[in-house]
Parts: C-alpha cells; structure tokens; sequence
C-alpha cells in the first residue's frame, strides 16, 4: 500500500511546527512526523504558534488555515514579518480544496500547499516532493535518502 | 378638422415650456428620464410647429412675389428651393435621432408640398424643372427616415398635384371671365387647397405620433421586462453561489473528521504503532477504505458542482498524449492486474506527438473511465484505445471492457447522479458521480461521450475531444 519506504531518521534532527486547531489532526500529524524521526511542536492557534516559532525556530511548519483567534493567514504575515522568523519553510494545510481558494492562498504568499485529509501512506511522499524543492532542506533530505 | 388642431393644443400648455428652452436642452444624453424625453418631446413640437407656420410664410411671400414682380418669383422660388433642399440633406446626415426626423419631416411635408403646389398652380415653365427634382429629393429623404411611411409622402405629393393643375385649370378656363377678380380666385382656391392639404398633414402626422408613441410605449416595457430578468437573473446567481458556498462548506466540514479517521486508521495500517493481527487489519482497512470512498464522494461532488455552475473553463496546454496515456495506465495497471485483467493500451498511429488539450480534465475522463472499467469486469480485458481523426483533429478516448455491462435500457440512465447499473449493488466502490462528471466535462470542452454495451458481454466507452490545434503532426500523412 505504500508508495515508497523511507528510512525512520527521514527527518532526524528536524524540529517540525505542527499548528491546527482540531487536536486529532494535530495528533495524525505529529504521529507521522515522529515516526520518521522529527520532533514535533504543536499549537492550536495562530499566536501560540508564533510565541512557540520565535522561542525556537522549528526547521518546518506546517499550518491550517482557517483557526478561530488567530488564522493561519495571519500567522504566516507575522512569521514572514519578523527577521527572526521569515527564512522558515511554511506548509499550508488547509480543507478547503477549490482551486479558487488554492489560487487565492498562492498569491497571499503560501508556497506550499496541501489539501485535508492527510492520507498516512502518502503524506510523507507529499512532503518530501516539498522538501526537495526547498533548497537548504532539500540537500539536507537528499544525503539522508542516499545513506 | 380635429386633427388639425392638436399642435394648437400641445401649444397651449407649453408657455412654460418654453420658458425653460435652451438649445442645450433640445440634445439629449444618453441616459435621459422618460419625463425628460417627454418634456424633449414637446419642445420640439414646439419648434416644428413654428419652423413650418415659417415655411408657410415663405411659400405665400413667394405667391405675392410672383404677383408684384412677375420675372424675378421664378429666381426666388428657385434659391429658397435651394436652400430648402440642402437644409434637408445637412439633417438628413447629421441627425441620427428620431424626433429630429420627425421635425425635419414636418417641415419638408408642409412647404415642400406648397411649394410644388405653387410651382405648378402658377405654370411657370422653368419652375417645373426646380419643382420636379426638387419633390423627388423629398420624396428620396422621406424614404430615408426609416421612421416616416413612404406612403404617406406619395399621397401627400399625389395631392399636390392633383390640386394644383386644378387650381391651374380653373384659373385658365377660357369660358371664365375672371378679369380682375384672377388673383383673389387664386388665392381663394389655394387657401382652400392648402387647408385640404392640411388636414393630409396632420393625419399624417398625428400618424407618425402615434407610431412614435407605440415605438417608445415598447422600448418602455422592454427596458421593464430587461429590469425583470436582471433581477431574476441576480436571484439565480445568488442561489447558485449559495449552494455552491454551502457545498465548499460541507467539504470543508467532512474533510475535518476524514482526517481524523484516515489518519488514525492509515498510522495503525502502516505499521507505526505495532502489529495487528489479521481480523484487526481487515477491520481496519474496511475502515480506511470506507473513509477513502467517503472523501472520494467529497471530491466528486465539488467537481460535479464545479462543472455545473459554469466556473469550470478548458485550460489547454500543449501536452505530449503518449506520455499522458502511459501515466494514466501506470495508476491503473495494479487494480487490474489484481485482479488478473489483461489491460492494455492502444495508440492511433495517426496520433499526434503534442495535442493542445485540458490535461487535467482528461485525464479526469480517463481514469474515471478506466476505474469503471476495472471495477465492473471480472476477467477478460480492459483497454484503452487513443484514436485521432487528423482532418478535423478529433482525439477520441475508448475505454472498452468485458466486464457487467449495461442493459439497453439503463445506456441513457448511467450518466446521471447516482444512478447505479441494476445488479451491480453488490459492489459499494465507486460514488456514483465518475460518469455524470465525465459527461458534464465533455459538455464543458465541446465534446460527447457515448457508450456501446452488451449486457453482460461488456461496454465501450467512447470519449470525443474536438482539438483547437495541434502542435507537431506525427505519423499523418
């Protein structure tokens, strides 16, 4: 059923920022991501989750869009609006799956993007095609596929 | 006589109108009130009254002149005649607008009629030569404005003439001794004459009123009608968007606990948090499965909605087929082979290296047809086959079978919503959706589907997609 097996220190080392309001999504996502050796933070809201990305700058975040308080629109402004902050990868994702709100996020500045519901057996593959597309992650991800 | 009255009566009540007369006033804009074209419109009967009470004025100094000073009337028709006629032409192609049609109509209706009268009741000759051109030129910008009947400028000149060789008989009559009482007979009948003519004149007119009236009574309950269908329009719009927001929110909704359960189910199938025996797996995967087919349902319904509501339009972009193909029977491939299914892949030689087509949405057609295929045939083969027509550059899509197949009464039904094929209820993949979606997104690239089927032999299905253009020709001769 798997596409492709990676090795379990895929992302050893990596701190990933896991943000989402829904508290089963956030337990999905940093199941997975533990598994291939990343360590997880996460925040059900936009401001926790900067609070939490200023104190200790994840190598990755990966956000929901659409929270109560603070969104993930408006997380990613502050994220990008402070220095300390903006160099970090950003994964939206998101359950709005019309190309409409696709087109809309992408000019907001949202490079990356994936739709709900993530789907365990292919999710990785999903984040790895992102990754290698980043260039100071990818080289990193490249030497620990070859190994 | 009751006819001739109602430009006195419009009249009476327009000594305020008047008084608001500018020449700015008598041009209007575009976008001009019904009461400011009303006001417009009395205005201008206003000045049509007044600019023929002129004409007529000339046309009797004229008749005087011709009594004072014989020789020089003919001089002076001819010049006022002149004028008359370039006048007529300047209007003709500078004014556009109806009621300045009509104003420069009336006019030309009543002095050119008296003059041609005069020209002739008087028997000059040199005069005939200016009067003759001079009636078929009105008669020619009559016809031109489309908003006067031709008709009625005939019976006007036909009556010109009729009552002017009268008047010229009777002047003449050898047996008549006039003497010195001629001009006052002259006078006398063509007063007569003029009234008669008068009375043509405004019937006419009142006429070209009432055709006027009607015209712009229509183009009224038109507008109202077009205000009507706006509105209507504006409503459907909003429900359309209504259902459309409400179906993006239900997507958006589901797909919250899809994540929760997919998840869940896909890190415990996967491996990640210890072994499970058999039965738990089995269990498990009915799970994910279930869950997978309900999220499929999910997508299907924001497509069907999407092709519905018409935002969906071709994108096409040169692609290369053969690689397209070949990817579509990679994702295929492993359900058929577990099931034992030769599949197979059949390229027109004729085919194109690039076509200009919308991939994603073919590629939609395909594998939702070759899903149904795989998914309704137990053994034998499913095949794709690409066809090209290179002189109307047609690419056609064929998905045959040896599957279920669909009976002849149910070919029509299949492409509709959840209609499933009966006797196939044992089988719970599939929403129900593939082939309406297919069928819509054929409407939206200008092509068809069809299909062909023996009931329980198999199916084909045959997907038509009319091409722009085609990039490089391969193997076409």
């Amino acid at each position: 059923m798997t596409d492709q097996e990676y090795p379990p220190d895929l992302m050893r080392g990596w701190t990933i920022l896991v943000v989402d309001d829904h508290a089963i999504s956030l337990e999905v996502l940093s199941d997975l991501l533990g598994f291939y050796g990343a360590k997880t933070l996460t925040a059900q809201d936009g401001r926790k989750a900067y609070e939490i990305a200023v104190q200790s700058v994840p190598t990755l975040i990966i956000t929901d869009l659409s929270m109560p308080v603070t969104s993930g629109w408006e997380l990613i402004n502050m994220l990008q609006s402070n220095p300390a902050t903006q160099h970090i990868p950003i994964i939206a994702l998101t359950g709005h799956a019309r190309s409409e709100y696709r087109d809309q996020a992408m000019e907001k500045g949202v490079q990356h993007y994936l739709i709900k519901p993530i789907d365990p057996f292919t999710f990785i593959a999903q984040i790895v095609a992102i990754i290698e597309s980043i260039p100071e992650l990818g080289s990193d991800l490249a030497t620990r596929l070859q190994r | 006589m009751m006819q001739l009255a109602h430009p006195v009566a419009e009249l009476s009540d327009s000594k305020s109108t008047l008084r608001r007369l500018s020449v700015s006033r008598l041009i209007p804009p575009p976008d001009t009130s019904p009461e400011e074209n009303a006001f417009r419109q009395r205005l201008l009967n206003i000045v049509l009254f007044w600019a023929g009470l002129g004409c007529l004025a000339i046309a009797v100094a004229h008749l005087a002149a011709y009594f004072a000073i014989p020789s020089s009337s003919t001089i002076l028709i001819a010049i006022s005649f002149a004028i008359e006629v370039l006048i007529c032409f300047v209007l003709l192609f500078t004014i556009r607008r109806e009621e300045y049609v009509l104003l420069a109509s009336r006019i030309f209706l009543l002095s050119g009629s008296w003059q041609l009268f005069a020209f002739i009741a008087l028997n000059q000759p040199d005069v005939y030569l200016v009067g003759i051109p001079g009636a078929i030129v009105i008669l020619r910008v009559a016809v031109s404005f489309e908003t006067v009947r031709p008709r009625a400028w005939i019976g006007v000149i036909i009556a010109t003439f009729l009552s002017a060789f009268l008047v010229r008989y009777m002047v003449e009559y050898p047996k008549v001794e006039l003497g010195d009482a001629r001009p006052l007979v002259v006078v006398g009948v063509s007063v007569a004459a003029f009234i008669i003519l008068g009375l043509f004149n405004a019937i006419t007119t009142e006429r070209l009123q009432k055709l006027l009236r009607e015209s712009e009574t229509a183009r009224r309950e038109l507008a109202a009608k077009h205000v009507e269908l706006e509105s209507a329009n504006t409503h459907i719009e909003v429900a359309y968007r209504t259902k459309s927001d409400f179906l993006a929110n239900v997507s958006h909704e589901l797909r919250t606990p899809l994540n929760g359960i997919i998840g869940q189910s896909g890190i415990m199938l996967a491996g990640m948090t210890g072994d499970l025996s058999d039965r738990q797996r089995h269990k498990l995967v009915t799970v994910y499965d279930s869950a997978q087919h309900l999220l499929a349902l999910v997508n299907d319904l924001l497509d069907l909605e999407k092709a519905d509501s018409g935002r969906l339009q071709p994108n096409e972009t040169p692609v290369n087929i053969r690689q397209l193909a070949t990817g579509w029977c990679d994702q295929i491939r492993p359900a058929a082979e577990k099931k034992e299914l030769e599949f197979t892949l059949k390229l027109d030689d004729a085919l194109p290296e690039m076509v200009t087509v919308d991939t994603r949405l073919l590629t939609q057609v395909a594998l939702n047809l070759l899903n149904n295929g795989v998914k309704y045939t137990e053994k034998g083969f499913v095949r794709l086959t690409l066809g090209w027509d290179g002189r109307d550059h047609v690419l056609s899509l064929i998905v045959s079978d040896t599957g279920l197949g669909i009976p002849a009464h149910e070919l029509d039904a299949i492409f509709d919503e959840f209609h499933r094929v009966s006797g196939s209820s044992l089988n719970q993949e599939g929403t129900g959706l593939g082939l309406s979606i297919v069928r819509k997104i054929s409407r939206v690239v200008g092509g068809r589907v069809g299909v062909q089927s023996q009931f329980g032999e198999g199916s084909t299905f045959t997907f038509v997609y009319p091409l722009g253009k085609v990039l490089t020709t391969g193997a076409e001769s």
